[in-house]
């Protein structure tokens, strides 16, 4: 009980904050889940880390809704009925995000918010003012930037609004993404990069290698995951690789003892935690996302994480010296690529009823980004903050790794602001990223008060106030000043003309 | 034919629009007085006082000539600081094929190259050499020189050169020639004569 009551009395909670820290308390205090000693042991020593998701899971992590249904048919138990105008068309989608669960109790995934609104646009400056209000509430009601938007392929007018008033107001929330392919125009493509120079977002996402894996629609959710349209996510399970390193006498004893036992006691894992949300949590019997058709169980999958790529090959080769490091050495790089297409295999072959139909019973892999408490675990296959090379190797060394991983990987490039004078370089960069097949690509200036720390956006400002003991708004503040802290999150290479 | 080559800047995003590889050839014909990379201006003549101010021993010199070691060299820039000739150790020399190889693992990225120096239209051949193999082999590339203009473009040795750039980025150091000399000890004739002259095929390309 002394949480509970440290929770109450902690002044730098807001009210929302409590109540969902001593709801965390009271699902913490049952277990549910039968869990194998060996995977305990891993849980408690923190290979396996299963990101605080709670010991009962009641709800899907990540669930992505099918808003263009929503829109179409309006809701019976919100009692909507479809809009008519912007007015309506941004209220209605309000009410249901308050109605999305998540792990974080807010939506992670809030629609392709310009190809919802533009039937609706029809006074620019209207529009204009609906939009800004839409997006103010959200950010001032969804509090915490896990909360994902996408736009596009195609220039809309929607599209061109929104990114004008996400570059006034400088609001962490929601987190945007572009989906980019060869029919997005160059003009709505700049705007989007200017954007990002002034509030670290939108990111840019390879359609055309995302639609092929998820074999149509897809939402880009949460940090950067990749996941279906009318479904998402039942929970994401991560390892720790750069710990796992350790536990191995040598490269030979990783790949044929190591890997093979942990991966297993994290399949076995994330099936468990499936298994009560499916079976026995009602979730998929009860939620009126399902009984009105705008989530199916079948598209609903588990997630499998990887952090510390970079570290566990440098471990595992005692690379000392920077040439042969993860990120500059051909060898290190192979063996972090070989890392990853074990595991890639080992929960490819790994078939469950836990996992839907859609994706042919099978779970999918996913670069985490880390969290707050990390040390020395890279995020996913990232180099290592301090260690990156110039930006032309970088791209070329991290495009492989993008294959293995449909729900989402990703590297965040600082940029010199001399960009904002040329952002067609940084589009010609990207352009040149996507041939190479890279899946994801963020983007932020070294002036912004709104940086992406390791997934998600954060005011600097905001964090300076935490520091000084203030409660603030959104509790990834609060995250992202442990990933600034502990993992060097803001101290990535800045990229200058030739860097 | 061969030229040499002081750096090359795979991604810049200052010499011209969008991602471009900047290639930066040594020798100039000038001297400004506010010059960023005066380290261009002239050739290496092997003198040799470099050597002993590299702390990787990534310079010597072999039969005479400067070698530079760009595996050991830590690009701290001694040797360029102890050069008392305008000069740099840490040069290549690169044949057309050679510099092609260069753009063509950049290609995927970028929509160009620009030459810039040094003075890079005192290589006016190698460059317009260069240029046709880029526009055979990389169709969409555009092919851009920033020059400071001292020569006359009009002239006709320079009619291959002129007609293989796409665009000349004409650095005009000042309008009064008074200021030109203070600045450069030369004259600003020349290069005013070719603002006009790239202007009118510039019109004429339009």
């Amino acid at each position: 009980m002394n949480n509970v009551l440290s929770i109450i009395k902690n002044q730098g909670l807001t009210f929302e904050q409590k109540i969902n820290s001593l709801a965390k308390e009271a699902e913490n205090s049952v277990s549910v889940l039968n869990i194998r000693e060996k995977t305990k042991e891993y849980l408690e020593n923190g290979i396996i880390c299963d990101l605080f998701e709670g010991n009962i899971p009641f709800r899907p992590r990540y669930i992505v809704p099918d808003y263009e249904k929503f829109m179409k048919n309006g809701s019976r138990f919100l009692e909507l009925t479809p809009p008519t105008n912007i007015w309506e068309a941004t209220n209605n989608l309000l009410i249901l995000y308050k109605h999305v669960p998540s792990i974080t109790t807010m939506p992670v995934y809030i629609g392709n918010i310009d190809y919802l609104l533009e039937p609706f646009i029809l006074d620019y400056n209207e529009s204009k003012l609906a939009i800004r209000l839409f997006l103010k509430h959200i950010d001032a009601t969804i509090t915490d930037s896990f909360c994902h938007a996408n736009i596009g392929p195609l220039e809309t007018k929607a599209g061109n609004i929104i990114l004008e008033v996400m570059k006034e107001l400088e609001l962490p929330t929601p987190n945007l993404t572009l989906k980019y392919n060869n029919e997005t125009s160059n003009n709505f493509s700049i705007k989007a990069i200017e954007t990002a120079l002034v509030t670290a977002k939108p990111s840019f996402a390879n359609e055309p290698v995302f639609t092929k894996d998820f074999k149509g629609d897809f939402g880009i959710v949460s940090c950067y995951n990749g996941l279906k349209i009318g479904g998402g996510a039942s929970t994401l399970v991560r390892i720790r690789f750069g710990k796992l390193a350790k536990e191995a006498k040598s490269v030979e004893d990783f790949f044929e003892r190591v890997l093979p036992e942990v991966t297993g006691e994290l399949l076995n894992y994330i099936d468990e935690r499936c298994k009560f949300l499916v079976e026995e949590s009602g979730f998929f019997e009860s939620n009126f996302l399902i009984k009105e058709g705008l989530i199916e169980k079948e598209k609903f999958t588990g997630l499998a994480g990887v952090v510390g790529i970079a570290e566990a090959v440098n471990y595992l080769l005692n690379a000392e010296e920077q040439k042969d490091r993860f990120g500059y050495s051909q060898k290190a790089n192979k063996l972090g690529l070989k890392i990853v297409e074990e595991f890639h295999n080992l929960v490819n072959q790994h078939k469950s009823k836990y996992a839907g139909d859609f994706f042919e019973n099978k779970h999918i892999l996913h670069a985490q980004v880390g969290i707050d408490t990390d040390r020395n675990e890279s995020p996913g296959c990232r180099i290592s903050v301090g260690e990156e090379p110039q930006l032309l190797e970088h791209i070329v060394q991290s495009a492989p790794f993008h294959n293995y991983f449909p729900s989402g990987i990703g590297d965040i490039f600082v940029f010199d602001e001399t960009y904002k004078r040329n952002p067609e370089a940084i589009l010609d960069i990207i352009k040149g990223g996507f041939k190479e097949n890279l899946r994801y690509f963020s983007l932020y200036s070294s002036d912004c008060d709104v940086v992406r720390v390791t997934g998600y956006l954060v005011k600097k400002s905001e964090m300076n106030k935490l520091e000084k003991g203030e409660a603030v708004l959104r509790d990834t503040e609060a995250l992202g000043k442990g990933a600034r802290d502990n993992g060097k999150a803001l101290e990535r290479r800045l990229r200058k003309d030739s860097l | 034919m061969n030229v040499i080559v002081n750096k090359i800047i795979k991604f810049s995003n200052v010499d011209g629009p969008g991602n471009r590889t900047a290639i930066f050839l040594q020798e100039c014909n000038m001297h400004c007085r506010y010059c960023h990379n005066p380290e261009t201006i002239n050739i290496c003549n092997n003198c040799g006082l470099c050597v002993n101010t590299c702390p990787t021993k990534a310079i010597s010199l072999e039969n005479n000539r400067i070698a530079w070691n760009k595996e050991l060299c830590i690009d701290c820039d001694n040797c360029v600081k102890s050069c008392r000739r305008y000069s740099s150790p840490k040069t290549v020399s690169y044949s057309v094929q050679e510099l092609l190889d260069e753009v063509r693992k950049v290609k995927p990225f970028v929509r160009g190259v620009t030459f810039s120096g040094g003075e890079c239209s005192l290589n006016y051949q190698f460059i317009t050499d260069f240029f046709k193999e880029i526009k055979r082999n990389f169709a969409d590339f555009t092919c851009f020189v920033d020059t400071n203009g001292l020569v006359d473009f009009s002239e006709g040795k320079y009619a291959d050169f002129v007609k293989f750039t796409d665009f000349f980025m004409l650095d005009i150091k000042a309008y009064s020639e008074e200021e030109h000399i203070a600045l450069t000890k030369k004259s600003n004739e020349n290069i005013l004569k070719n603002l006009e002259f790239l202007m009118k095929i510039i019109s004429f390309m339009k």
